[in-house]
C-alpha cells in the first residue's frame, strides 16, 4: 500500500497545495489583510463548484424520494399495510422502481467527493505548516518550478483576530461553534421526514450527535481548518435550499409555515 | 421501509465517522520533536521523542534522571545546553526551562507563551533563544529574569548562535539578524529571500546560514554577502563549518560539502541518503555523521563524500547525532536513544525512551 501515497501526492495533494498557495501568495502579494483566511474560502468555493454536480445528483436523488415519501399514494400505502411491515417495505420498493429512483443513489454521489475533500483538508494542513514536521513535509509538495511558492512560506495565518495556524483560543471558538451550528442546519434541511417512530428517533439522534461530534473534534483542529468546514456547510447549506427548499429546518418552529411557504415557491421555480 | 431508511441512515453515519476519522488522522498528529543531545562528562543528555530531557549515562546507558518525572511536555525540539552544572531547553509547552545537572531538578521557568523550537545558546551570563511569538530573548542564565528581547517578523525557530559578542538569530521571516549580544541592539540583517530553520555557522569572521535552497557566506561584521550556492533542495541541516569547509544536507537526501571561502563544492558528487536529511551534518576527525529521514544514521568521509557505514532504525532519524569518545549518540522517532560504535555503526546500547530502560543493554 505504501505506493499509493506517491500516487495520492501526485494526484490530488501537490495540485491542491500549489493551487491554494499560488491564491494565498497573489492575495498576499498585493498586501491584501487575512490573505491565507480569504485564501482558504476561495479554495473551498473553487473545490466545492469541481465537486458540485456530484451534489447536485445526490439532492436530486434525495428530492425525488421525499416527493414520493410525501405522496397520496404513499400514504394510501401506509394506511393499507399499516400492520405488515415487510409487505409495505416491499410496495415502497416497486414504488421506487417504477419512479426510477435508487433508494441508495442519494449516498453514493456523497461519497465521490470525499477524496477530492479529505485532499483539500490534507493541503489546508500542509500549508499552513503550523508544526515544524509540518513546515519541513512542505518542501515535497512544491513544485520547484514554481520558485514565487516557496518564497511566499510561510504563510500569514492571522485572520480577523485569529491564528489559523492555531488551536481555538479567544474569539477563536466562534469558528468550532459555527462549525457547530452550520453542521445542524445543514443536516437538519436534508433529513427526510420518517413515519416510522423507530426511524424517526435515529434521525433524531443523528441530528444532535453528529453537530455535536463535529463540533467537538473541531475543537482540537486549527482554525484554519474549521474555516474550510463552515464554508463547506454554508455552501452546502446554499446548495441544499435551492434543490429541496428549508427542508425540516424550521419543522416544530413558529417560522414553520412561513417556511413551507418558501419551500413551495422555490419547488415551483 | 424501515430496512431501507435504516441502510441509508447507517451509510450516512458510516460515511461521516469515516470522514471524521480520516480528518483527524490526517491532521491530528502530534508534534514529535527532534532535540539532539549533549555529552559532558561521561552523561548524555538529550530532548527525546516523548517530550522528555533525560539524563542517562554515555557509557552504559543507565538513566540518570527524566524531567518531567511524571508527564510529558507536549514535545522537544530544542537541545539542551549546559554550562555551569545547568541544563538549559525550551519545550513545545510554551515554557523555557533550567534544570540542575546532577538531578534533573528545576531550577527556574520562564513562560514564553509561545512553543518554543529553537535550541538556546549560553554566553556572558545569559541564554538566548527564539520562540513561536517571533522574538528572540535574553535571560539571565542564573535567575531566568528577562533580561531583552527582540522582535522578528516571523517565528524563529532557528538555533542562534553567539560569537565575538554578537548574536546570529535566524527567524522564518526570511531574514539574518546580526544583535549585540548585551543589548539586543540590531547591528545588520540580511534577507536569504525564503525562510531560515538553520542555525547559523560562524568560522573566520564568515556566517554560514541557508535560506530555501540556497546557502550563504556573509561577512560577520557588516553582513555582506561574499558568496552563495544553490542546492538541489530546501536546507533545513543546520551548515557545519569545519576545517575550511561547509557542510551540509537537503531535503532530497543529497549532502553538500563546499569550500568555505569560494563556496565551490569539494565533493566530486553530493553523498546521497534515501530520505530527506535535517539532521546537521556532524564533522569528528576525518569522518561526517548525520542522521536521515529514511530511518538511519550515516557516516561519510569527510574528505570525499564516500559512505562509511550506515545503520537503521525503526523511525526517522531528524535530531542531530553527537560524537563523544568513539561513541556516535543519536535520537530515532522510533523512541530509542541510540549509542553508536563511531567506527563501525554498531549498537553499543539503545535505551526505550518511553519507558526509559535500556532496549539493547551495553556489553560487559
Amino acid at each position: 500500500m505504501e505506493f499509493l501515497t506517491p500516487l495520492w501526492n501526485n494526484v490530488v495533494v501537490n495540485p491542491m497545495v500549489n493551487l491554494l498557495l499560488w491564491i494565498y501568495a497573489s492575495l498576499h502579494q498585493i498586501s491584501i489583510p487575512g490573505a491565507y483566511g480569504i485564501a482558504i474560502i476561495l479554495f473551498t468555493l473553487l473545490v466545492r463548484a469541481v465537486t458540485l454536480p456530484f451534489y447536485a445528483q445526490q439532492q436530486k436523488a434525495m428530492k425525488k424520494q421525499q416527493a414520493l415519501m410525501q405522496s397520496d399514494e404513499w400514504k394510501t400505502m401506509q394506511k393499507k399495510y399499516a400492520k405488515d411491515r415487510e409487505k409495505l417495505a416491499q410496495e415502497q420498493m416497486k414504488m421506487y422502481q417504477s419512479a426510477g429512483v435508487n433508494p441508495l443513489g442519494g449516498c453514493l454521489p456523497a461519497l465521490i467527493p470525499w477524496p477530492i475533500m479529505i485532499g483539500l483538508y490534507q493541503s489546508i494542513t500542509t500549508v499552513m505548516g503550523a508544526q515544524p514536521e509540518q513546515l519541513m513535509d512542505l518542501a515535497k509538495h512544491i513544485y520547484q518550478f514554481l520558485p514565487a511558492l516557496a518564497a511566499a512560506v510561510p504563510v500569514q495565518s492571522d485572520f480577523l483576530g485569529m491564528n489559523l495556524a492555531g488551536m481555538p483560543s479567544g474569539i477563536g471558538y466562534v469558528v468550532p461553534a459555527l462549525v457547530l451550528v452550520s453542521t445542524w442546519v445543514q443536516q437538519r434541511m436534508m433529513v427526510m421526514p420518517s413515519t416510522d417512530p423507530q426511524s424517526a428517533q435515529m434521525n433524531q439522534s443523528m441530528m444532535v450527535m453528529m453537530p455535536l461530534f463535529i463540533g467537538y473534534i473541531s475543537l482540537s483542529f486549527p482554525v484554519g481548518l474549521s474555516l474550510y468546514w463552515i464554508v463547506f456547510n454554508v455552501v452546502g447549506i446554499i446548495q441544499q435550499y435551492f434543490t429541496t427548499g428549508w427542508g425540516n429546518l424550521f419543522v416544530g418552529t413558529p417560522w414553520d409555515a412561513a417556511a413551507n411557504k418558501g419551500k413551495k415557491n422555490v419547488g415551483s421555480k | 421501509m424501515k430496512n431501507l431508511t435504516h441502510t441509508r441512515l447507517a451509510l450516512t453515519l458510516v460515511a461521516l465517522l469515516a470522514a471524521a476519522f480520516l480528518l483527524t488522522a490526517c491532521g491530528g498528529a502530534p508534534p514529535t520533536g527532534w532535540a539532539s543531545a549533549r555529552v559532558v562528562d561521561g552523561i548524555v543528555y538529550a530532548g527525546t521523542s516523548v517530550g522528555k530531557v533525560m539524563a542517562v549515562s554515555a557509557t552504559d546507558g543507565a538513566l540518570k534522571w527524566q524531567f518531567p518525572a511524571d508527564k510529558n511536555l507536549t514535545s522537544v525540539y530544542s537541545t539542551p545546553a549546559l554550562v555551569d552544572g545547568i541544563v538549559y531547553f525550551g519545550a513545545f509547552d510554551q515554557k523555557f526551562y533550567a534544570l540542575d545537572a546532577a538531578t534533573g531538578a528545576k531550577k527556574w521557568e520562564f513562560d514564553v507563551t509561545a512553543p518554543v523550537v529553537a535550541s538556546p545558546v549560553v554566553g556572558g551570563g545569559l541564554v538566548y533563544f527564539g520562540a513561536n511569538d517571533k522574538k528572540v530573548y535574553a535571560l539571565d542564565a542564573t535567575s531566568g529574569a528577562k533580561k531583552w528581547e527582540f522582535e522578528t517578523q516571523g517565528a524563529v525557530w532557528a538555533d542562534p548562535t553567539l560569537a565575538g559578542g554578537i548574536l546570529y538569530a535566524a527567524s522564518l521571516d526570511h531574514k539574518l539578524y546580526a544583535l549585540d549580544a548585551t543589548s539586543g541592539a540590531r547591528k545588520w540583517n540580511f534577507d536569504a529571500g525564503g525562510i531560515i530553520v538553520t542555525k547559523p555557522a560562524v568560522a573566520d569572521n564568515l556566517v554560514y546560514i541557508a535560506g530555501l535552497s540556497k546557502v550563504f557566506a556573509l561577512d560577520a561584521t557588516s553582513g555582506a554577502k561574499k558568496w552563495e550556492f544553490e542546492a538541489s533542495n530546501w536546507v533545513w541541516s543546520n551548515p557545519t563549518a569545519a576545517n575550511g569547509v561547509v557542510y551540509f544536507g537537503v531535503l532530497d537526501g543529497k549532502v553538500y560539502a563546499l569550500d568555505a571561502q569560494t563556496g565551490k563544492e569539494k565533493w566530486n558528487t553530493p553523498f546521497k541518503a534515501n530520505g530527506p536529511i535535517r539532521s546537521a551534518i556532524v564533522i569528528d576527525g576525518n569522518t561526517a555523521y548525520f542522521g536521515a529521514d529514511d530511518f538511519k544514521v550515516y557516516a561519510v568521509d569527510a574528505a570525499t563524500g564516500q559512505g562509511k557505514w550506515s545503520r537503521a532504525t525503526n523511525g526517522r532519524v531528524l535530531s542531530s547525532p553527537v560524537v563523544a569518545q568513539g561513541s556516535v549518540y543519536v535520537s530515532s522517532h522510533d523512541h530509542l536513544l541510540y549509542a553508536l560504535d563511531a567506527a563501525t555503526g554498531t549498537v553499543k546500547w539503545s535505551l526505550d525512551v518511553t519507558s526509559g530502560k535500556l532496549a539493547t543493554p551495553a556489553a560487559k
